[in-house]
């Protein structure tokens, strides 16, 4: 059963494809070439750039309105690019419709957070394995073994998640009275239900307390590692970016102004001038 | 209720052993059997007790059905009675003209009325926001002015005659009690299991947010269409139990009156809940039926009708209920054997419950 797939762990099928130009170069797993989308007269993004290879962790950060989650939601097909290409797995994925990206391997979470608030913590978790799932709908309405087999591994793999991210004791609770944090939690779960190997994370420590966010890095790391992932984070807090990133990207008014590692992007004049200075001042 | 968590979610996780399975099975089997034989037992030979509790099974069908589509994926369509009498009319049409057993019409009406489903869903559904109820409300309209505009259809080398405004009579009676009560349990376990599978919670994914049902793997599309075409398919089974029972079909069936009447139900009963759309079926069945009888009791004036009477108290309860309980009475609850238990013992209020003390032992 394709549940019973863990992550993979590193992209020995994937590397097959690329030849690697050095020893240490891994596999490209993401490639937004020149990507541009205009809203009507408003330019979003222009020109972006990025790369990703099997297993890294990168930031993307930028002021208010630079233009973050416009590149998550060109990624995931939810808006489509006015020029430009995203290549996933060295495929051309533009214009496939949302569902289609998720099920190649690209999970998100959303900055204001979109549970299904009405459904229990478990079911969110259960829910987001639908496309990993088999059993027709016949099989559903009549009930078959197989039905029930594939029910019952969801349901366990679920509870995995949510031990990983340490809502087991959430399960039966409807996702909307779930604290603020908890939420986010719950968003980081449901991403990974659907088997992902490119994580995109979109402010996941927003609205948390010096704490909470501390923690919330640990987790990311945790998760990042322990799922062999490619995750791509959004995220203001600085302390959190700069200590679980490689490398960092910053976006100002849809343009990258800089990329480079978080040590490099501290010393950036031109980064400084359009985020932190702002953030100092 | 998280004390409760452990031993709920810990419940599916173990392999059920097949002597329970078989056990739940035939408890599940002597209710079915049990209600109908009190049912049975109940009505006796009294006719008109039979026509309103075939008419209440029929209506549990349609409020189920669309339930389906309204309470649990979230889109609202207008133009349920439509599906009923398309369904309705395919299977009058193939046992009074051409012989067909019943069973085999009621699903080849369902067939046609699936059919319709596709065609009014694949293009509204497609796009986000209320275009399906647009779409649905003109398709109810459009079939009932249809069919009151032909009267006659060539098929094949005869022409048949099925009425035009005046209706299709002459239908031969074959809906039994039985019959009805066999279609609902049917009906409701069609819908029962598949809102309780991966499909279902697609559903519900898409009726809590679509964009994020789609960036978790969900084709939102695929699920909306399949269940609008599901509950199409299930209403034209409860249109063709309707033709045979009544011996008569009147364009009307397919008109707003009905939809509103069907949706008033599930409304009132509750989106997403399965046991409020069967109760509220029943019940608004009964008062349906009931309310000459009252209005005559009170002795009003003749120019307060029953139809105007009905329209005005649905209007109000409608009213009343988005006020009061804006999910409707059991909005996406199910009324289970646990949850009466558990009312029991608050009535009674005693003992500790079950649910802790397993909780606090696992």
């Amino acid at each position: 059963m394709d549940l019973q797939r863990e992550p993979a762990p590193t992209g020995s099928r994937l590397a097959a494809g690329s030849g690697p130009l050095e020893a240490e170069a891994l596999p490209v797993v993401l490639e937004c070439r020149e990507v541009t989308i205009r809203f009507g007269g408003l330019v979003a993004l222009s020109d972006f750039n990025l790369t990703l290879r099997q297993g890294e962790l990168v930031g993307l950060i930028g002021p208010n309105g630079a233009g973050k989650t416009t590149v998550f939601n060109l990624i995931t097909g939810i808006y489509r690019p006015t020029s430009g290409e995203i290549r996933l797995f060295h495929r051309p994925i533009t214009g496939l419709r949302p569902h289609r990206i998720t099920q190649l391997g690209v999970a998100r979470t959303f900055q204001n957070i979109r549970l299904f608030g009405n459904m229990t913590v478990l079911d969110n978790v259960r829910t987001a394995f639908h496309a990993r799932t088999r059993t027709g709908v016949l099989p559903a309405i009549l009930r078959t073994r197989g039905f029930h087999a594939e029910e019952q591994a969801v349901t366990r793999r679920a509870l995995e998640l949510l031990e990983t991210l340490r809502l087991s004791h959430r399960a039966e609770e409807l996702a909307r009275n779930l604290p603020y944090g908890e939420q986010r939690r719950l968003e980081i779960a449901r991403a990974l239900a659907t088997g992902p190997r490119i994580l995109l994370l979109d402010e996941p420590a927003a609205g948390m307390n010096p704490s909470e966010s501390r923690e919330l890095r640990d987790l990311i790391e945790e998760v990042h590692r322990r799922f062999g992932l490619t995750t791509l984070l959004i995220e203001h807090h600085m302390d959190v970016v700069m200590s679980v990133c490689e490398r960092v990207v910053v976006l100002d008014y849809g343009r990258t102004i800089a990329a480079g590692t978080p040590d490099e992007i501290r010393r950036n004049p031109a980064v400084i001038a359009a985020y932190l200075g702002e953030e100092a001042g | 209720m998280s004390e409760l968590a452990p031993a709920t979610t810990a419940g599916p996780l173990r392999a059920t052993p097949w002597p329970v399975v078989l056990g739940r099975w035939l408890l599940q089997l002597a209710v079915i059997v049990g209600i109908y034989e009190l049912l049975v037992a109940w009505m006796g030979g009294n006719r008109y007790l039979q026509v309103v509790l075939t008419q209440a099974g029929i209506y549990v069908i349609l409020a189920v059905s669309l339930n389906l589509i309204l309470g649990y994926t979230g889109q609202l369509s207008i133009g349920h009675a439509g599906f009923m009498a398309v369904g309705g009319y395919a299977a009058a049409i193939l046992t009074k003209f051409f012989g067909v057993p019943f069973a085999l019409a009621l699903l080849a009406g369902a067939a046609a009325a699936g059919v319709a489903g596709l065609l009014v869903g694949v293009p509204s559904l497609r796009l986000r926001g209320d275009y399906l109820a647009i779409a649905t409300l003109g398709f109810g309209e459009i079939i009932s002015v249809l069919l009151s505009l032909i009267d006659e259809v060539p098929v094949g080398s005869r022409v048949i005659d099925i009425g035009g405004a005046q209706g299709l009579i002459g239908i031969p009676r074959h809906t039994t009690f039985a019959w009805t009560y066999v279609a609902a349990v049917l009906a409701i376990k069609v819908v029962w299991h598949f809102v309780h599978s991966t499909h279902g919670r697609a559903c519900i994914a898409i009726r809590e947010d679509e964009v994020a049902a789609e960036a978790m793997g969900i084709p939102a599309t695929r699920y909306k269409v399949l269940s609008f075409t599901l509950s199409a398919m299930l209403a034209g089974v409860a249109g063709g139990l309707y033709a045979h029972q009544y011996l008569y079909l009147n364009p009307a069936v397919a008109g707003f009156m009905n939809s509103v009447f069907i949706l008033v139900i599930v409304v009132i009963g509750g989106m997403g809940s399965t046991t409020g759309a069967v109760a509220a079926a029943i019940f608004f069945t009964y008062t349906n039926d009931a309310l000459p009888n009252w209005m005559q009791a009170l002795h009003l004036p003749a120019s307060i009708n029953p139809p105007a009477v009905r329209m005005v108290l649905f209007s109000l309860l409608l009213i009343l209920v988005m006020l009061l309980r804006p999910r409707g009475l059991l909005g996406g609850v199910e009324l289970t054997w646990a949850q009466l238990a558990r009312a029991g013992r608050l009535l009674t209020g005693g003992g500790r419950r079950p649910g802790v003390a397993k909780g606090g032992a696992a």
